[in-house]
């Protein structure tokens, strides 16, 4: 929450701080819920590269002792959950009820060193106990270049705006 | 089952198709997570059946032996043998990939024919153990060597490689794609060996779950190349059963004039 915040500072004052606010901006929707039991789904929220390696794990929401279920969370936890111990503590954070919620990523890896240019995909993954799993994935090219995009619902997710403003 | 291979005997070759059940180990979980030093338990069904993978019957579970991630042999924690399955139970405690396998050891059958009579003469002994007993008109003595492997993979948290190491003995199917890399529209590969060599001509079949429920068995059928690798790719997310057939003539072996192996692999392709 807090780098999401520093993010929106940075980006309200963008004119005058120009490259720091090199984000992608992610304004992600949990989908409502109406029909069955509602448990809060976990979320991973993660950026691969062109060939599908894990870059960055920009959110991951999970229940505190509830590391017999990460391995639901299945490309997520195939992609990098399962090869990272104690990476889990940094990224974690509680799962979240329906609603919006705003993150980013300054196009650096798990390691804080900036990316190359080039292409890579934002992959969200919502799973919820007694629900269902949603994977959605949006490529985009890191080019330096302006993009804005709204994702569809799905299951588990409402809509999805990514933009990026240079 | 012996009475299955004789028969199979009888009729001059060893299909798996045609005669034997497949047979398995059925992990309830091919992929766990949990806190550190915690530990899952896992148990898995034992059985052999034609159908894929309904139990049919109790292919024991007591001579099951886990190599851990460490590359050390343990065996089930408990055991239990019904009338349509054995059950296993082990508990998971360092990181890592198991291997689930079934002791195994080699088998030796031959058969010879008698003048005057139809059928041949069949033994569940080695060749030179029958030729010692034939009567003195026996012919056409021919010995086989029958080998077989029943395994699966599990993982706790991170892979790791140490259990999928093979031991160079007989025919053995080596993950090149890690076992729980195996996923849907994504190939996966393997290495097939005897006696540590790569084979080809090795013929694999790969059946999805639930054959009961459809009306084709749609067996992915790959045979391996002259490195001995074999490639498909799983069309859906699910549990499969793997089968290597390996028939191979062999020379200078008092025991036996041909070898006949197979492996049979439980695993399951993840969602993408």
């Amino acid at each position: 929450m807090n780098k999401t915040l520093l993010g929106a500072l940075l980006c309200t004052s963008m004119l005058a701080m120009p490259v720091s606010a090199s984000k992608i901006e992610i304004d992600l929707g949990l989908a409502e819920i109406t029909e069955g039991q509602y448990l809060r789904p976990y979320t991973a929220v993660w950026v691969e590269d062109s060939r599908g390696k894990h870059v960055d794990t920009i959110a991951l929401w999970t229940w505190d002792e509830g590391e017999k279920w990460l391995k639901d969370i299945r490309r997520w936890w195939r992609k990098i959950g399962r090869d990272e111990a104690g990476f889990i503590d940094g990224v974690t954070g509680a799962t979240r009820p329906s609603g919006q919620y705003k993150l980013d990523w300054d196009f650096t890896d798990s390691e804080g060193k900036s990316v190359v240019a080039g292409k890579y995909t934002l992959l969200v993954e919502v799973v919820r106990e007694h629900g269902n799993r949603s994977l959605v994935r949006h490529k985009f090219n890191h080019d330096g270049k302006a993009f804005a995009v709204t994702l569809p619902p799905t299951d588990e997710t409402a809509e999805i705006t990514i933009k990026y403003q240079p | 089952m012996k009475k299955t291979l004789v028969l199979a005997l009888a009729c001059g070759v060893l299909s798996h198709s045609a005669v034997a059940h497949d047979r398995w180990i059925l992990p309830s979980h091919f992929t766990v997570s949990a806190e550190a030093g915690k530990g899952v338990w896992i148990t898995s069904d034992v059985t052999a059946s034609n159908q894929v993978f309904q139990y049919d019957k109790p292919y024991g579970s007591e001579d099951v032996e886990i190599i851990t991630p460490q590359g050390k042999k343990q065996w089930p924690s408990s055991s239990y043998k019904g009338s349509r399955k054995s059950v296993f139970d082990y508990q998971l405690v360092a990181d890592g990939t198991y291997k689930l396998q079934k002791k195994t050891s080699p088998r030796y059958y031959a058969s010879y024919k008698v003048k005057g009579e139809d059928k041949p003469v069949y033994s569940r002994a080695d060749k030179e153990a029958t030729k010692a007993k034939m009567p003195a008109n026996g012919y056409d003595l021919v010995g086989v060597m029958s080998f077989s492997r029943v395994e699966s993979y599990v993982t706790l948290n991170k892979p790791n490689d140490t259990a999928l190491a093979p031991t160079g003995e007989y025919l053995e199917l080596i993950p090149v794609t890690h076992p729980a890399d195996i996923v849907e529209q994504d190939v996966a590969e393997f290495k097939i060996t005897y006696q540590g060599k790569p084979v080809s001509g090795a013929e694999v079949s790969v059946v999805k779950e639930g054959t009961v429920y459809r009306n084709q068995l749609n067996a992915t059928k790959v045979t391996s190349d002259n490195d001995g690798m074999v490639s498909f790719t799983p069309q859906s997310a699910g549990r499969y059963l793997l089968h290597v057939e390996y028939q191979q003539p062999i020379k200078g072996n008092p025991l036996a004039d041909k070898v006949n192996n197979e492996i049979f692999l439980t695993f399951e392709a993840g969602l993408d």
